[in-house]
């Protein structure tokens, strides 16, 4: 399985249709598809112009160099959502004014691909029609870029984030 | 698909908002592990905010994410939960604190023209996001009991 997605991330990364995230001193793995790239590089796109990117790519360096991740119970930080579709997850940037989430799958343990980026608003209540679209948009793009190949799937946070995972109580 | 350096360009109130958040959760971050270890000891919600005399539902709050953080809310969840804060702030040219053989990409190769990485064109990477120009700001917040 490894072996199989990891040669599937290589074409698809010479193709340039995944970008790796690498800051210096990356302790985790993190891929871009095609529209999250966009929503980062684009000055105008949603999340930079409501949000501000730099407070996502402070997000993003929390993911990547391995800083605590905080599950659903402190922080919320990385959350797997409710399916369907299955084993989609958020990273939540929760700044005062106008919130983030950035939508992607696990492909490995430690390895996140992100999507799409949206604003909180923008998605409405949870299982809204917004939330739906969002979260079947990700499975989407999941279907298109790894054809016949699942994302990686475990019952507990802690097997997909093996390292400084805080999910206890408050 | 040349470097991507494009993508983690900053303007000056990107750069803000960046250290900004980065500063933050190091706080966050130091503050939650001295939290844990004082409820192992048996410390409560309800101790802490007494200590400090804050409202529960502020301490909960604060607790639960630092959306709203301040240096004043960082400094009594500090003092209230007896701890020291030592915070350092080191140069982007400096040396990793702790330099190590690890590699978060290794088992994924890839290969295409120029990314650059500490700074340096050191390899040739098609698809890669080249963050050293605007590297991970160097930071360590701890606290001491």
């Amino acid at each position: 399985m490894s072996t199989q997605i990891r040669a599937r991330i290589q074409k698809l990364e010479t193709s340039g249709l995944l970008v790796r995230y690498e800051p210096r001193g990356s302790r985790r793995r993190l891929f871009l598809g095609p529209d999250a790239q966009k929503d980062l590089a684009d000055q105008t796109s949603a999340t930079n112009m409501l949000v501000g990117k730099g407070f996502i790519l402070a997000a993003l360096d929390r993911w990547t160099l391995g800083k605590r991740v905080y599950g659903k119970t402190r922080g919320g930080f990385l959350d797997r959502l409710d399916p369907p579709p299955p084993d989609v997850w958020e990273i939540r940037v929760t700044e005062p004014i106008v919130q983030a989430r950035l939508f992607g799958r696990f492909a490995e343990a430690d390895t996140l691909l992100l999507t799409k980026f949206h604003t909180r608003t923008m998605l409405g209540d949870r299982e809204s029609r917004g939330w739906n679209d969002a979260m079947n948009h990700c499975d989407q793009c999941w279907n298109t870029l790894f054809p016949g190949i699942p994302c990686f799937t475990a019952a507990h946070i802690h097997e997909y984030v093996t390292e400084n995972c805080d999910d206890f109580p408050i | 698909m040349t470097s991507r350096s494009d993508l983690v360009e900053l303007t000056p109130q990107e750069r803000r908002d960046y250290g900004f958040a980065r500063v933050r959760d190091s706080a966050f971050d130091a503050v939650c592990s001295l939290w844990a270890r004082r409820q192992s000891e048996g410390m409560t919600q309800a101790d802490l905010a007494a200590a400090i005399d804050v409202d529960a539902g502020w301490l909960s709050r604060n607790l639960s994410g630092p959306g709203n953080w301040t240096l004043r809310t960082f400094g009594a969840l500090v003092e209230g939960l007896r701890g020291e804060a030592e915070i350092s702030v080191r140069a982007l040219e400096d040396p990793l604190p702790v330099r190590s053989n690890y590699h978060a990409y290794v088992e994924y190769p890839i290969a295409g023209p120029s990314c650059f990485l500490d700074g340096q064109v050191v390899a040739s990477l098609p698809s890669k996001i080249a963050v050293a120009q605007q590297p991970a700001k160097p930071m360590l917040i701890t606290l001491s009991s």
